[in-house]
């Protein structure tokens, strides 16, 4: 919260963008988070965040050691920002959406900066669909375009707000052989022929033994398929040409 | 197909001679003077010993040429550890075209430990291109048909023996029984071990192991200390102490350390001898497996009573 209050600071007029799809069930930019960043913009409710602090503490041994430990505070806004409006789009990472809906959008002509509530392609596409408007007179002025959010992944919804990252988009599906587990994902290291030696007890030596390692669940898979036989198999290397920065699909 | 020979590790196996091997580990310094001497510390007991590539994600002298350098200043043949969490495919098989002017003859195909496990370097970025499979088939792809992934490369073919790793501590374990097999199909000419102290677990495992035709080092650690068995038990998962070992490390620093310090390292020697040796007596009697691989890390005045022991 307070990166984004840093990056409104010079921004008397703020306009919101939530997005009714994705952002809604990630409780991160639907209805109810757009009303609250309002709150908080215009002063209203306070926020909360967390600063690292150093604690005293006694060991097994009797010694007062120190450690570090994130510590959440409250604090308000004092910017005074005004929230010349909000909106929800229902998917605002397709252009055509906003091309239609934002130049008129009631607070938006006014604004000196747009906070957009999504993912990264939310906020990009809000971004060449505002240029757009502009560029071609339907808005009085360029506004700079924010993003509330850090997108980690796409992500299967276990339920709302709680998510599993399970593709990476790498272009070159392996789920038919490996069972429908996902290695690229699942694996820490991404092999294509595992699992290595950090496998203990079906976990994984990335994070601490706390994730499950995903060669161990592409075993449990196999096994319940009647299928160990592939498990043996050579994977070839992944074939990175396809991973190239920028990626497009023309289906048409 | 018959694996061509160039090492005397290699030649060892194919003999079936029961082999040891040594660990040597270059830090994160300029200077690789001190593995040199504990190269020829251990030079008179092994067949090869293996020279580490950024061990534990910890940073450290490059291993290929440390490798050279050890191997010719010391005449102990060396087994160059190469690890895909530093490279790509590219900067490997780079390495790799390197090896003949090196004089290097064995190579052991590791994924490597994620930066993950170092928290200095936890911010770095893991590559992973390959993994230990597909590395150990590019190195047989490069010894027997000189080409890189298709590519035809000049100069005097590679000549190398490819190792691969095996952890009889995994789990599930019939996951990582499948991977040895695997391994196997792509020509691997060794395996070396994790760490293993528990005598029954490790003859257990080699029971299975051995299936997979491939001649199996199993990695032993002289402690040097009761410091290093607890590390043992509380930083690395899946390796155990076994409690009766563990009592008789307390004891003897409980007795020892603010009496006579050089006591204590001797009864510290004295038990790891007296631990090690019955084990790898057992192992060798039992032919339950090839061979050895002796990790005593920065520990070599083990090696002369370890053997004394064993010989």
């Amino acid at each position: 919260m307070s990166d984004i209050l840093g990056l409104l600071k010079p921004f008397e007029k703020v306009f919101l963008i939530g997005c009714g799809s994705c952002s809604t069930v990630c409780l991160t930019g639907g209805e109810n988070q757009v009303k609250e960043m309002a709150k908080v913009l215009s002063g209203e409710s306070s926020y909360k965040y967390e600063v690292e602090v150093e604690k005293e503490y006694v060991d097994e041994k009797g010694k007062t050691k120190k450690k570090k430990e994130l510590e959440t505070r409250e604090a308000k806004c004092e910017d005074k920002h005004v929230v010349s409006g909000t909106i929800i789009l229902d998917e605002p990472c397709d252009i055509r959406l906003d091309n239609k809906e934002l130049p008129t959008a009631p607070g938006l002509a006014d604004a000196d900066a747009v906070l957009v509530m999504s993912c990264g392609v939310g906020m990009q596409t809000v971004y060449q669909s505002l240029i757009k408007a502009r560029e071609g007179g339907k808005i009085p002025k360029l506004p700079k375009v924010f993003v509330s959010n850090d997108t980690h992944f796409i992500g299967q919804t276990e339920r709302i707000g709680v998510f599993h990252e399970m593709c990476r988009g790498c272009g070159t599906c392996m789920l038919n052989e490996t069972g429908g587990i996902c290695p690229v994902v699942l694996c820490g290291k991404s092999l294509m022929n595992g699992p290595c030696g950090g496998m203990i007890d079906g976990k994984c030596e990335v994070k601490d033994y706390t994730m499950p390692c995903g060669w161990a669940l592409l075993y449990e898979r196999l096994k319940l398929l009647e299928k160990l036989e592939q498990y043996t198999d050579v994977n070839n290397p992944k074939d990175f040409a396809l991973w190239y920065s920028t990626r497009d699909v023309n289906n048409r | 197909m018959v694996k061509q020979v160039f090492s005397n590790l290699k030649k060892a196996l194919v003999e079936g001679k029961f082999v040891f091997t040594g660990e040597l580990e270059p830090h994160f310094s300029t200077s690789i003077d001190d593995t040199i001497e504990d190269a020829n510390a251990m030079k008179s007991y092994v067949t090869a010993a293996n020279v580490t590539d950024n061990p534990a994600s910890d940073t450290g002298f490059v291993s290929n040429v440390a490798s050279s350098i050890v191997q010719k200043e010391t005449g102990l043949e060396i087994i160059w550890q190469l690890r895909c969490t530093d490279k790509n495919r590219m900067a490997l098989i780079a390495d790799l075209l390197a090896a003949p002017r090196l004089g290097l003859k064995n190579v052991l195909a590791l994924t490597g430990d994620h930066p993950w496990c170092s928290p200095h370097w936890r911010p770095s970025k893991p590559v992973y291109d390959l993994d230990s499979t597909t590395l150990i088939r590019l190195v047989n792809e490069m010894v027997e048909k000189h080409t890189a992934f298709g590519k035809e490369y000049a100069g005097p073919t590679v000549e190398l023996n490819v190792g691969g790793a095996a952890n009889p501590n995994a789990g599930p374990l019939e996951a990582e029984l499948l991977k040895l097999h695997r391994k196997a199909k792509v020509g691997c000419d060794w395996f070396q071990t994790q760490v293993v102290f528990d005598v029954q677990k490790t003859l257990d495992f080699l029971k299975e192991a051995n299936k997979a035709g491939v001649p199996v080092l199993i990695g032993l650690f002289p402690i040097k200390s009761y410091e290093v068995a607890n590390g043992f038990n509380t930083m690395v998962p899946g390796v155990k102490v076994p409690d009766a070992l563990m009592a008789k490390f307390k004891q003897i620093k409980t007795e020892w350390k603010n009496v006579d310090k050089k006591r204590m390292e001797e009864e510290y020697l004295k038990l790891n001898v007296d631990y090690l040796g019955p084990f790898i007596q057992e192992i060798r009697d039992k032919k339950a497996c090839a061979g050895i691989h002796i990790m005593a890390v920065h520990y070599p005045t083990s090696f002369a009573p370890l053997f004394k022991y064993v010989q």
